[in-house]
This record gives structure tokens, C-alpha cells and sequence, in this order.
């Protein structure tokens, strides 16, 4: 606050004061920001300079180098088994990445369609028991996700859908945050808009296939790439409903790879250069797709928080 | 082109308050004939039923009671689209991700019309209304001004059979406002459709409407042309609704002295004008409202029949000067001409007179408008 009596000299001093204490406050949460980001990147960085190096047969913590030296694509060749002897148990991981890839894709894709259909219903459509049914989805969205996952697999089971695709793929067709989303984001669209469409003779599904999903494309970037991300990424519940390599997902399949004595890794062995070489292959889609779509990325999270 | 009938048109809205289901009556019992190719203005404060009137005749809500005719057929259970109708709306409504082209011709692909005629009807239409220029721009990159002929010519390439304006011009500037509305007056002169118009504007009312449908609570409460609802208006709502500045209002007891008079509540008396003198005897020292237009009240110099009021304040509007009074304590305007701008002096009293003939008379407990049957 200036006050009227200060000299002109008191003021400026004031001024000059509270904008060193501005600098100050921003250098540190640069800061803060800079080691937090060193932090959460450092694995990554040590995952991709491992993957480079050659790691023996014993392998500690002490021989972790800063600096692939030499650096080598041997890893690699290891991990796709390119010069394994025959007599060496060969590991899918061609069909590891095929069904990482489906287990991403296709419940994503249903989960943009049901869901953004669910989500138009529950914003602008009316339909008698409509609050009491968006309540509902409300609930279950409190339900944490562990809870659900020994009466789904008794699901699985009954159905005699454990390992197959079928197991993998259709928990996952549609959610309920993703309903929830839409809902909120097609809130925002203006119902003179779908009057207007309705006037103009369009049918309850162009109005929304025409209007209602062209107008959602931030949102629908946004859950399909959270989906997909989601799924490349999902462990747990393919873990658990897969038991055969060739129905592994990449990451069920790194995993198995760890000191197993399985998928041509020796009894005792600590392959980690081969499971680095594999776990950088599998992060490269997603970052690939990360900062493709970044710009929707942001787009879509600031959805719903401001109009036009 | 249509003529359209609403019968008995009763809309209930369920609307839940505090945990509570409250019913609100938003069209009350509503009998209407609009005839074809006439520009119908539907008219009232917020809240009076025009909008949802309106929306009940696009088939976008379902009258709860009634029945919605428009040429001839019942139409109440058709959906939006096959009552072959065009709306344009308050804030346009245009499809933010198809160009100026793609939103005039969304209707006609709707109908399948062949290509060849959509193009030529939309850039018909895009010429008559001066936007032809436009056709492949987006409506973000469009003015207010534009954007409105767009939703204009949204409607008109489909040639309708009737079309449904929902407070259209409200969100331009008051210039635009002007122009468009002399351009939708024109308009409808040129194509001679059916209009059903929605305002709050008693100016754009007025102007616009062939006939004025004046509504208030979801009950009608005039309709006629709009030199009937301004100089003979049925009850004291009309009245006051209409007209800038509005009618002033006094309470006057009813008296025989030589003849029915009014007296003042500052104890001045008129002489009630010799054609109420029947009607008035039935009210005999009870009170009644006068009504009277700003226009209809000039200052004169003392004479007998004047009333003394006292001026609180002079606004200068350009061509006449607004002149604030106060009989006693109930307060009025006036219009006087600039040259009579020395009789006014503020905090001063003067002797005005009424044009007797174009006195109002209301009955205090109906409301209604005395003079009129």
C-alpha cells in the first residue's frame, strides 16, 4: 500500500524491495521444480543408459555408469533374441507388444464411444430416474480399484474367459470416470445448439454424432490418450488373468523376466540389461504419443474449467 | 406458409427446490390463432411464458395439456424436425466447427435435398442477405451483426412454413439492433411467412408485430395490433408495460359536483371527460386509477380544470424535455417541448392539464381497464 505522506525516495526504496522479494520467492520454486523434475526423470535416465551399456553376469548397484562406455546395442539384440542358439527357449515378446498394443487400443476406443454417449444422455438429455442414475455412477467411482478385482476375476472365471482376450479386454470397455467426464464437458456445450440441430431435422444420433462429438474433440483427445497410456501401461490386472507367455502383455512379460529362470534367462540371473533394453522399447510409445497430443493433453484438462 | 393454433396450451414445469418438487405454471390455459403469413409478437417481462410459448410451438417442449396446430394438421406429438419449422435464437446458435456454407445447408442435408440445389439455395439465400462473402469463413470469425444473418439465413434457405424468433436481436448493440430490425421487417414484407417473434423489447414489439400477444404469469393478457394495445390497453399491466416513458399513474376519487369529477389526492379536481360520466356513476365516492401518457399532459397557464403539481425534476432528451412531478405523494412525467422549457423551474409548482380525451380509467380490484369492452 502507498501511503499519501511517504516521500517520493520511501516509495521507490518500497517498491524496488518488493520486487527482490518477487525474484527471490520465483528463484525458489524454480528450484523446488528443478529438483523435483531431476528426481522423477532420473530413473528413466538410468533405465535408457543401462539398456546402452554391458552389464556381466553379476551386476550391482556400484556398476551403475553415468555413461554408456562403450555403448552398445547388445542389450537389444539379447533382449529380441536375435543370437540365441536354438536350444534356447525362445520369449514372444513380438506377441507381448501385439497385445499391449489391443489391451490399449481397443477398450480405449470403447470407452470413447460408450462413454461419450453415456455422458450426452446424463447432460442434455431428459429421461425420468436421470440424477438418481448419475448419483450412482458417482458411487461407484468412491469404490477403490482393488476392491473390485477378486469378484471380477471369479467373473473371468465362471465365464471360462481366463486367458483369453476376452479376459484382457472387456473389464475395460467402458468406465465410469470416463462417463463422468463427458458428462461434465458436454455440460458446457450450449442447448440452444442441440435445438437448433433438432429444428434443423437432424435425428437424437446425428445431432450427437454431428454436433455433440466434433464439439468434444479436447475431451475425447484427452480420454483416449489417458486410456491408452492406461492400458500400454495396466499391470496388475493382466498379471492376474493371463498365465500363458503367449497372452502376456510387455510388461507382465518384463516382468516375468526377472531372475526367473524362464524365457531363455538362466536360473540366478539378473538379465537387467535385456529387461532395460525391453522396458525402454515399451516406454517409447507412450512418450511418443505423449508429446504428440500434448496439445490436447493441457487442452483437455482444462476443460469444463473455462467456457469459450 | 401456415397459419398456427394453439388450443388451451397448459405447460407444467416440475422443478425441484430445497428437496421439494415444486409444479411452476409456465403457460396457463393459452388459446392462440396466428394467421397465415402474419409477424406475431409474443411479449412480457422474464419469466412470462413467451420463450417456453414459443418453444411449445417448435415442438422442443411438449404442452402438458392442449393442442399445437400449424397449417391446418395437429402437430402436438410431432418431434421438432417434421413440423417443417425454423427457429433463430438468442445466441445464434451456430455449429462452432462447420463453416457459414456447412451451417446453411445442415438442414437441407438433413431433408436430403440433392447437392447441386443446396448449393443454389444457400448461395441465394447468402445474396439477399449480403453474406455470400462469408460463406467459407467460421462463426468465430464472424461479427454479432453476421453472425445473426447467418442464423437468419440458417432459417430462410430451408423455406419454411413458419418461422420462430427467440429474442433474436438482444445481444446486439443498440445501433445494430435498429438495423436489423428494420432489415427483419423488410424481410418479412419480401417472403410473407408466418413469424412468431419473442421479446421483452416493447419497442421492437411494436414496431415489428402485425398483432402484439401481451403475456404476463403464462396468461394472456391483450392481443391486438399495436396502436390497440397502446392506446386502448386492457388493464393496468398493459398499460404500464407499454410505452417509454410509461403511463402515470394516479389514484382519484370519483365525485358529483355539477357534473363526475375527478378529485386528487392534493385536492385539485378535473372534470371526467362527459363520455366515462355512464360508466363512472358506479363508482361514486369510491377511488379509481387514471392513466395517462407523458404525451397526453401539458402545462398550461392557470385556468380552471388545471392540476397543481409540483416539479422534482427536468431530464433533457434532445428533442423534448422529461419533466418528473408529484401529485401529493404520487409521482408522474411528462413531455414537454424544449420552446416551454421556461415555464419549468424545479422545486416550483405548475398548473398542467390532461388531454381528457385520451384519459386511461382502471378499476382498482380488476384491474381492468374501464373505458374499454
Amino acid at each position: 500500500m502507498i501511503n499519501p505522506i511517504d516521500s517520493e525516495e520511501k516509495i521507490l526504496k518500497r517498491i524496488r524491495r518488493t520486487r527482490i522479494l518477487r525474484r527471490i520467492i520465483k528463484v525458489f520454486f524454480m528450484s523446488v521444480i528443478v529438483v523435483w523434475g531431476i528426481v522423477s526423470l532420473f530413473p528413466m535416465y538410468w533405465m535408457f543408459v543401462t539398456s546402452f551399456t554391458y552389464i556381466g553376469p553379476s551386476f550391482t548397484m556400484r556398476d551403475i555408469k553415468w555413461f554408456p562406455n562403450p555403448p552398445t546395442l547388445q542389450n537389444y539384440k539379447d533382449f529380441m533374441q536375435l543370437e540365441a542358439p536354438w536350444w534356447i527357449e525362445k520369449r514372444p515378446w513380438q506377441r507381448w507388444f501385439l497385445n499391449s498394443l489391443l489391451v490399449a487400443l481397443i477398450p480405449t476406443l470403447s470407452n470413447l464411444i460408450f462413454d461419450s454417449m453415456a455422458g450426452y444422455s446424463l447432460a442434455k438429455l431428459r429421461f425420468p430416474g436421470r440424477n438418481t442414475l448419475f448419483w450412482l455412477i458417482i458411487i461407484t467411482m468412491m469404490i477403490p480399484e482393488f476392491v473390485p478385482l477378486i469378484p471380477l476375476y471369479k467373473m473371468m472365471y465362471d465365464f471360462n474367459w481366463i486367458n483369453t482376450y476376452w479376459a484382457l479386454l472387456f473389464p475395460g470397455f467402458a468406465g465410469v470416470g470416463g462417463v463422468f467426464l463427458f458428462k461434465q464437458s458436454i455440460q458446457t456445450l450450449p442447448s440452444s445448439l442441440i435445438d437448433a440441430a433438432r429444428i434443423d431435422g437432424a435425428s437424437e444420433f446425428k445431432i450427437f454424432w454431428k454436433i455433440v462429438l466434433p464439439l468434444s474433440k479436447p475431451i475425447l483427445a484427452l480420454m483416449g490418450i489417458v486410456g491408452f497410456v492406461g492400458g500400454w501401461n495396466s499391470f496388475f490386472w493382466p498379471y492376474l488373468v493371463t498365465n500363458s507367455s503367449e497372452m502376456f502383455t510387455i510388461q507382465v512379460g518384463l516382468t516375468g523376466m526377472m531372475g526367473a529362470g524362464a524365457f531363455g534367462i538362466p536360473p540366478g540371473v539378473e538379465a537387467y540389461g535385456e529387461i532395460f533394453a525391453g522396458a525402454v522399447l515399451a516406454a517409447i510409445p507412450v512418450i511418443v504419443i505423449f508429446f504428440a497430443f500434448q496439445k490436447y493433453f493441457v487442452k483437455g484438462i482444462t476443460v469444463g474449467a473455462f467456457k469459450g | 406458409m401456415a397459419e398456427i393454433k394453439l388450443e388451451n396450451i397448459t405447460k407444467v414445469f416440475k422443478v425441484q427446490r430445497r428437496r421439494r418438487t415444486e409444479s411452476v405454471v409456465a403457460v396457463d390455459g393459452m388459446n392462440l390463432k396466428i394467421e397465415d403469413g402474419e409477424f406475431l409478437v409474443l411479449l412480457g417481462p422474464s419469466g412470462c411464458g413467451k420463450t417456453t410459448t414459443l418453444r411449445i410451438i417448435a415442438g422442443l417442449e411438449t404442452p402438458t395439456e392442449g393442442r399445437v396446430f400449424i397449417g391446418g394438421k395437429d402437430v402436438t406429438e410431432y418431434p421438432a424436425r417434421e413440423r417443417g419449422i425454423a427457429m433463430v435464437f438468442q445466441d445464434y446458435a451456430l455449429y462452432p466447427h462447420m463453416s457459414v456454407f456447412e451451417n446453411m445447408s445442415f438442414a437441407l442435408k438433413n431433408l436430403k435435398f440433392p447437392k447441386d440445389e443446396i448449393k443454389k439455395r444457400v448461395t441465394e439465400t447468402a445474396r439477399m442477405l449480403g453474406i455470400e462473402n462469408l460463406l467459407d469463413r467460421m462463426p468465430k470469425e464472424l461479427s454479432g451483426g453476421q453472425r445473426q444473418r447467418v442464423a437468419l439465413g440458417r432459417a430462410i434457405v430451408r423455406k419454411p412454413q413458419a418461422y420462430l424468433f427467440d429474442e433474436p436481436l438482444s445481444n446486439l448493440d443498440a445501433r445494430l439492433r435498429i438495423q436489423m430490425r428494420a432489415e427483419l421487417k423488410e424481410l418479412h414484407m419480401k417472403l410473407g411467412t408466418t413469424a412468431v417473434y419473442v421479446t421483452h423489447d416493447q419497442i421492437e414489439a411494436m414496431t415489428l408485430g402485425d398483432r402484439i400477444v401481451v403475456m404476463r404469469n403464462g396468461k394472456i393478457q391483450q392481443v391486438g395490433k399495436p396502436e390497440e394495445i397502446y392506446h386502448r390497453p386492457a388493464n393496468l399491466f398493459v398499460a404500464n408495460f407499454i410505452g417509454t416513458p410509461p403511463m402515470c399513474f394516479f389514484r382519484v376519487k370519483v365525485v358529483d359536483e355539477n357534473g363526475i369529477k375527478f378529485l386528487f389526492k392534493n385536492g385539485d379536481t378535473m372534470t371526467a371527460p362527459s363520455k366515462f360520466w355512464e360508466k363512472l356513476s358506479k363508482y361514486l365516492e369510491d377511488e379509481i386509477i387514471v392513466g395517462v401518457r407523458p404525451e397526453d399532459i401539458k402545462p398550461v397557464d392557470r385556468n380552471d380544470g388545471a392540476l397543481n403539481v409540483f416539479i422534482s425534476s427536468s431530464e433533457f432528451v434532445g428533442t423534448k424535455i422529461l419533466v418528473n412531478f408529484k401529485i401529493g405523494e404520487e409521482r408522474g412525467i411528462m413531455e414537454v417541448e424544449p420552446e416551454k422549457a421556461n415555464l419549468i423551474m424545479v422545486g416550483k409548482s405548475l398548473p398542467i392539464t390532461f388531454n381528457v380525451e385520451k384519459l386511461h380509467l382502471f378499476d382498482p380490484e380488476t384491474q381492468k381497464n374501464i373505458g374499454v369492452d
